[in-house]
């Protein structure tokens, strides 16, 4: 039987042509977006430097009309500044009269007449605002660092191939050594998606679920509508609608007004629905708002929960992703692969921890698979999605662009490889998202340990057997492994020295659970591990699933020497 | 099999035809008769792989012996360890031995031997599932 | 099955082989090196013996008196930096800022510096490499491609010299299947090597002679 060979093969000049082009596309897209964020932030934070004065409000209102942007606040206040009076109309740093939804509630505060706090720069004393932005924003320029991170990573990746190896053949005694250099950076990468993740799932997801049960406190009030309509929102992205609705409503003997029509946040396609939940609200319906009664500005109309709330959820994923990758980087670095046993036993080597058997009870040992298939859906779940999404990006762009009949064939020519590993990786994802329902197996030895000569029974269940194994193979293999250079690359020869077949049956009770007996050859070699060489014995399930992923999976059995005399 | 840089260092396993058991002692002669002193003389129970696959080396017991003088011999005696036994595979071997060597010189002898239970190399060919055992 | 230890093809036997420069060559050698100040590359494809050459070059560089340091490079090491935490290459042809006593040494003594597999680096790391090794009173580096050092010698085979060396390790070819052999594999005598150590090696799977059988 010829050996089986793997092969780590090198980048060509093409590919680094192409990679260099993307990745520099990537890096200075990724650099133009951080550029943009973070003047943005520099501006907004330079009033957390400006001196804080009391200021009283002259004039407060919603502008509509020609000379301003439609709802938009307008607030004249008055300050002193090193006993000189001025007038300021300015709101935030960067937009004098910031337009949204709570501008109306924030207007409605300040009432003419009123004391506000304004914050002046001390350096041009006429130059006031009423409001400071929030510094968290600056976490924002996280998101495009991606884009960064990943333009320089696949340039070095591409120039300098050795900065991001992780092929490091393992040492062969002790713990197996941790590059900390690559590590930083993996949990950098996870960090970001976490932390983008658990933003985005906390203002979209969480936010709007507590004020939902926040606002079960909030009074019951009658209203009347104002005005009412589908608010229609166009970018290069196409179009989405928001639910625009105003409404009257009077309590503690002010009037008031409202334009909130539920907690759900942002905007998004789907005008029918939008335009079905305006027709409720028609100008002039006396209807109930629910109004916040530590802060009557604020007003709902609609409390409950919404389905809308759950695709807040969605960045969910994205923190779990990171979460999930940050803790699988912490445990893959301090699992010691390699174990050196006790005195004694000299240069011996067992391999234990991710691989190992699982002491049961009564002596018994359960065994673990040498990947799980969750572990195979995730990591290829994860690069599918970062593949997919960025890819994503170029390929609207680009079908927008030939919809207006402007496309690019240069463009369509250079996305396609890319787009064709794309699909592939869906096709991945979605092979390993069956098999993660693919019956599994689990095998039980009747030892906790096993030794040459020992005959051990093991016992097989199929779990998830409903989805009909047609044939159970379960053999056990003993196998050398060499590894050696081959040119720049490593490759390694595998041999099959021993295989026995423990059960093959397509009896359906037999598949379902059964046992057999497992005989270590009383001459053969117990399990080795040095840097280059190895003596693996393994059992190797096959299950035949008709019409869905087979059942393949090897379990690593870890057999010992003879006991000593 | 004893290998030898110069006809200065020599090295002999005691027993070493009959093979040994995993955990055995076994003694060692060692000779060495050098141009001048060397600083150390160092035996060491080692194995190594032998193949397809790059080398593997490990040292798992030594004997020093400081400041020797330039000629001498001793009477050695290390524990072999339960494992890794002598095996020969199609891709890949392991060889026990005591190696002398003389540093900074660096000239070296070299005896290999057998260890493994029935004091036999074990063959992966001839393994095989006779039934009953 | 030839047992691996026995294999004459094992890595430690070919290892063994040393490559073939008549005297005249290796005076050519020398003195092309001397002429080059002391700089140059042994340049050659795959498996064309410029690891063996380098290797018996430092070994009579070493003879003659010279400190070789060495630097080793491949796919599993390819930066400077993990050079050094392997113990592939000395710590002061990493570091930058000052110098300190094995570098002074470095620069005292005749020093060689032999680097395996410069290509393996980057430019950056090379460029840093360069910018260290102008203290140094020789070098002599591997590359599969000229141009990083002035060519010292090209390697190249022929199936001459597979014969050759199958002959030396005890296993004698035919002429006309060491010419087969070496086109097969596009001159690379270490894979031509391998594959004989697969087709000496010989062997099957032993598989259990008892049937498969099972209970519920």
């Amino acid at each position: 039987m010829a050996p089986q060979a793997s092969l780590v093969k090198g980048t060509g000049v093409v590919v680094r042509l192409f990679g260099t082009i993307f990745f520099l596309v990537f890096f200075a897209a990724g650099l133009a977006a951080v550029s943009f964020i973070g003047k943005q932030w520099w501006t907004g934070a330079q009033p957390y430097r400006w001196s804080e004065m009391p200021a009283t409000v002259l004039a407060s209102r919603i502008e509509s009309g020609p000379e301003r942007r439609e709802g938009s606040a307008y607030v004249q206040y008055r300050y002193t500044f090193e006993g000189r009076t001025h007038v300021s109309e300015r709101i935030d740093v960067d937009d004098p009269h910031p337009n949204g939804e709570e501008m109306l509630a924030f207007v409605q505060r300040l009432t003419p007449g009123s004391t506000a706090t304004c914050y002046v720069n001390p350096k041009a004393p006429h130059e006031a605002v009423l409001r400071r932005q929030s510094l968290w924003f600056g976490l924002v320029v996280l998101f495009p660092m991606i884009f960064v991170l990943v333009g320089v990573a696949g340039l070095v990746g591409l120039w300098s191939p050795g900065v991001f190896s992780t092929k490091r053949p393992a040492p062969v005694t002790a713990i197996a050594r941790r590059d900390s250099r690559n590590r930083g950076a993996v949990y950098f990468l996870f960090g970001i998606f976490a932390l983008v993740g658990g933003v985005l799932t906390y203002l979209f997801g969480v936010l709007p679920l507590v004020e939902v049960v926040s606002s079960r406190g909030w009074r019951e009030t009658p209203c009347q509508i104002v005005s009412s309509e589908v608010r229609h929102h166009s970018d290069s992205d196409g179009t989405t609608y928001s639910v625009q609705v105003r409404y009257r409503y009077r309590l503690d003997g002010r009037e008031l007004q409202g334009n909130r029509f539920s907690f759900v946040r942002g905007t998004s396609s789907g005008y029918e629905s939008k335009a079905q939940m305006v027709a409720k609200y028609p100008p002039g319906l006396r209807t109930v708002c629910y109004v916040n009664p530590k802060d009557p500005v604020q007003a709902v109309l609609v409390r409950s929960l919404r389905w809308e709330m759950l695709i807040g959820l969605f960045p969910l994923l994205f923190f779990a992703i990171g979460v999930g990758g940050l803790v699988w980087t912490a445990r893959s670095g301090t699992s010691p692969s390699r174990l050196r046993s006790g005195p004694g036993q000299g240069g011996l080597v067992l391999a234990e921890a991710a691989t190992g058997p699982l002491r049961g009870p009564g002596g018994k040992s359960a065994l673990k698979a040498r990947s799980t298939r969750l572990g195979k859906f995730v990591g290829l779940l994860f690069v599918c999605l970062f593949w997919n999404g960025i890819v994503s990006v170029f390929l609207v762009v680009l079908v927008n662009e030939w919809m207006r009949g402007q496309g690019s064939w240069f463009l369509s020519l250079f996305l396609t490889p890319f787009v064709l590993v794309g699909l592939a990786l869906l096709v991945g994802v979605a092979y390993q998202f069956l098999a993660l329902f693919s019956p599994s197996a689990r095998l039980t030895l009747s030892a906790s340990e096993v030794r040459i000569g020992d005959v051990v029974e093991i016992e097989w269940r199929i779990a998830r057997h409903w989805l009909g194994v047609s044939e159970l193979t379960i053999l056990f293999e003993g196998q050398e492994e060499a590894t050696y250079r081959q040119g720049t690359s490593t490759a390694t020869d595998k041999e099959t020295f021993y295989r026995d077949c423990v059960v093959r049956t397509n009896d359906a009770g037999a598949i379902a659970s059964g046992k057999g007996t497992l005989r270590i050859p009383p001459n053969a070699m117990h399990s080795f591990s040095s840097r280059h060489n190895k003596i693996v014995w393994c059992l190797n399930v096959k299950g035949a699933v008709p019409r869905w992923p087979d059942v393949a999976e090897d379990y690593e059995l870890h057999v010992l020497p003879k006991a000593s005399v | 099999m004893n290998e030898s840089d110069t006809q200065e260092m020599f090295v002999e396993v005691v027993g070493a035809a009959e093979g040994f058991l995993p955990g055995q002692r076994l003694e060692s002669n060692l000779l060495w008769a050098l141009p001048e002193a060397p600083k150390l003389i160092e035996a060491r129970l080692f194995w190594r792989t032998r193949g397809k696959g790059t080398e593997d080396a490990e040292v798992v017991d030594s004997h020093r012996i400081e400041r020797p003088a330039a000629a001498g011999k001793e009477t050695i005696s290390l524990r072999l360890p339960e494992a890794p036994y002598s095996f020969s595979g199609r891709l890949v071997s392991i060889v026990w031995g005591v190696e002398l060597i003389a540093e900074p010189s660096g000239k070296s002898a070299l005896a290999e031997f057998v260890m493994g239970p029935d004091r036999k190399e074990v063959v992966l060919n001839a393994v095989s599932n006779a039934p009953g055992t | 099955m030839l047992p691996a230890r026995d294999n004459p093809f094992a890595v430690h036997r070919v290892l063994a082989l040393r490559y073939r420069l008549s005297a005249v060559e290796w005076a050519e050698v020398f003195d092309c090196w001397e002429k080059l100040g002391r700089r140059g590359a042994i340049v050659g494809p795959h498996g064309s013996g410029k690891t063996t050459l380098l290797e018996d070059m430092a070994r009579r560089l070493e003879g003659d008196g010279w400190k070789v340091v060495w630097v080793r490079l491949d796919e599993q090491c390819r930066s400077l930096r993990a050079a050094v935490e392997q113990g592939r290459a000395p710590s002061f042809l990493a570091t930058g800022g000052k110098l300190d006593e094995r570098e002074h040494e470095f620069r005292e003594r005749r020093c060689v510096v032999v680097l395996d597999g410069a290509e393996q680096l980057s430019r950056l790391d090379w460029w840093r490499l360069s910018r260290r090794l102008r203290h140094a009173d020789g070098v002599v580096i591997t590359a599969h491609r000229p141009g990083l050092q002035p060519t010292l010698w090209q390697c190249r085979t022929d199936p001459g010299i597979l014969r050759e060396l199958c002959a030396e390790l005890g296993h004698p070819l035919e002429m006309a299947e060491a010419e087969a052999l070496w086109t097969r594999f596009d001159g690379n005598v270490r894979e031509a090597l391998r594959w004989l150590y697969d087709r000496t090696a010989g062997g099957c799977v032993v598989t259990s002679p008892a049937a498969c059988s099972a209970s519920a």
